[in-house]
């Protein structure tokens, strides 16, 4: 697998790099390049495409939120379980289990305000094992999957020698 | 009014200027024009100068640079260049390696000398003599060798007044490498008919598919009849802190100085402050590199992919120098051509002399997409004659 590690970190970066362009950066064949992603997607180390959107670009309002969630301690896999079953709604963009004060990390996006304050209310609070909850309303984005969302690189000349 | 020089008012400006106008009035270009990194200078030569202004390290250095600045360099010339030099004497530290181009030809040039300028050269070469009271002597440079300058072609441009040789490597705009034999070839030439190689290695860091960079200064009897001349520019992305220096013997240094000490006084002291933390930056250039090593197959594949350009690969700096000639045009038409029709900007071959004419260069120190974007523009264009 180390053997694919430049490229997937090139595809992570671009995953719409046409199989030729990977083969000519990694001097591969683009055959070879092809078989590698369609065996890479079948083994879920690729798990999947997507695009980076800006939606404030696309003039669509979009309220994101980042939401911490205490859980009651459990034994062997119960965060685990817990994770899962909240990463189900369609509004969990990234989930994880992490250390500190909160056991949950959620990445929640919705279409009001009003979605979010549900998803805490109705899907979080009503679970016995969930303790406390701490929401973070996102209120401007920079970077995001790896993307720069600001537009102002410092001016190069077009032209120099 | 003023009268300005004639002489001056003689020299050409440089072809990428006359160019540059053209494509500032145009909105929506792609540019592939750029000689510059588009990476960020490295961290810890950035937090250096933020520190250095707060200490108000902001006096004149010493003429010749701050001396531990000149130490790390003696230091880095013995470790990767197996050159040999007094840090108090023979390294002089200047505003950017165009200044210590500047220097080398007018402290070693007396009017009417000759010096050898391999071609396609950089744009300042020709004018820094001419600045001189010299005369530039051109040899061609010719992509059935890869562009690599032809020790046997220099001799033949030997005379009496021939002073020096101008040598790039790794080349702009070629992209061009010499081999150590080539090397070897000018230092002989160099020794047999007493003359001075000014070896501008600006680009050493910019190497690929496992070529090396030889310095011509360290080789047996060389050092004392070269001027290497180098900077921080492209390999850490430090082009508009200008800073760079020159390596020689202590007799040529002190001329130099001379020059350097009236009209400069010495190097940004800010800027020298940075550069001190540049031996602790090799990370970031070796990362640099395997990003530019991944464009420079884009775009070679792709020129070669369109039809009437065709590319050799290039082994060193961030330059393509694609050969046009197939489509029947001259490199300016093509260039505008290309700038007007495809929103494309590359810089016609001619800019850098006549062997350039029927090239043009493309530079891939730019985004891969961007790189894409261009490619794509170019062959549209491209497929519709």
């Amino acid at each position: 697998m180390k053997d694919d590690s430049k490229l997937l970190e090139l595809l992570e970066e671009d995953g719409r790099a046409s199989a030729k362009e990977l083969a000519s950066m990694l001097g591969l064949k683009e055959k070879e390049v092809d078989e590698k992603i369609k065996d890479l997607k079948k083994k879920s180390v690729i798990r999947g495409f997507k695009a980076v959107v800006d939606w404030r670009k696309a003039s669509v309002k979009k309220v994101m939120a980042v939401i911490q969630v205490k859980v009651i301690p459990q034994a062997k896999d119960g965060f685990a379980k817990v994770c899962l079953d909240l990463s189900k709604d369609r509004r969990v963009l990234d989930a994880f289990v992490a250390t500190g004060e909160y056991d949950l990390l959620l990445f929640v996006e919705a279409n009001t305000l009003e979605e979010i304050s549900d998803f805490v209310t109705e899907r979080l609070a009503t679970r016995k094992e969930v303790t406390g909850t701490n929401t973070h309303i996102i209120l401007s984005q920079f970077k995001r999957d790896g993307k720069l969302f600001a537009d102002a690189a410092a001016g190069r000349l077009p032209l120099s020698p | 009014m003023t009268k300005v020089s004639k002489r001056v008012k003689d020299i050409p400006f440089s072809g990428i200027r006359k160019f540059f106008d053209l494509v500032s009035e145009r909105k929506d270009v792609v540019s592939l024009g750029v000689g510059e990194p588009d990476f960020p200078t490295p961290a810890p030569m950035k937090d250096a100068a933020i520190r250095a202004i707060e200490m108000d390290y902001t006096a004149y250095t010493s003429n010749y640079g701050l001396l531990e600045l000149r130490e790390k360099i003696s230091e880095k010339l013995k470790r990767e260049n197996g050159i040999h030099a007094d840090p108090k004497r023979e390294i002089l530290v200047t505003t950017g390696t165009s200044e210590a181009l500047d220097l080398a030809f007018r402290a070693i040039l007396d009017p009417g000398d000759e010096v050898i300028v391999p071609e396609p050269s950089y744009v300042s070469y020709n004018p820094c003599v001419w600045f001189a009271h010299c005369k530039p002597v051109p040899v061609s440079m010719r992509e059935e060798n890869e562009f690599r300058v032809q020790p046997e072609d220099i001799e033949e441009k030997i005379t009496k007044k021939t002073k020096a040789i101008i040598v790039g490597s790794p080349n702009n705009p070629t992209g061009s490498v010499l081999r150590k034999k080539e090397l070897e070839g000018i230092a002989k030439l160099a020794i047999k008919h007493d003359l001075t190689v000014i070896s501008d290695e600006l680009y050493e860091n910019l190497v690929y598919d496992g070529e090396k960079h030889y310095s011509i200064g360290s080789f047996k009897n060389m050092k004392d009849r070269t001027i290497t001349i180098n900077g921080f520019s492209k390999g850490f992305a430090f082009t508009g802190w200008r800073l760079g220096y020159a390596v020689s013997n202590r007799e040529v240094i002190e001329c130099m100085m001379k020059i350097h000490q009236y009209t400069m006084l010495s190097a940004p002291t800010i800027s020298q402050h940075a550069a001190l933390k540049f031996d602790e930056s090799g990370k970031y250039t070796k990362s640099m590199v395997e990003e530019y090593d991944r464009r420079r197959r884009l775009l070679v594949k792709g020129l070669n992919e369109i039809p009437g350009i065709s590319a050799i690969t290039p082994k060193g700096a961030f330059y393509v120098f694609a050969n046009i000639k197939k489509t029947g045009m001259k490199s300016e038409e093509f260039a505008e051509k290309l700038l007007k029709k495809a929103g494309v900007a590359a810089v016609p071959g001619n800019s850098f002399g006549t062997s350039g004419e029927g090239y043009v260069r493309f530079s891939y120190s730019v985004s891969r997409e961007t790189i894409k974007e261009a490619l794509e523009r170019i062959r549209k264009l491209m497929e519709k004659n």
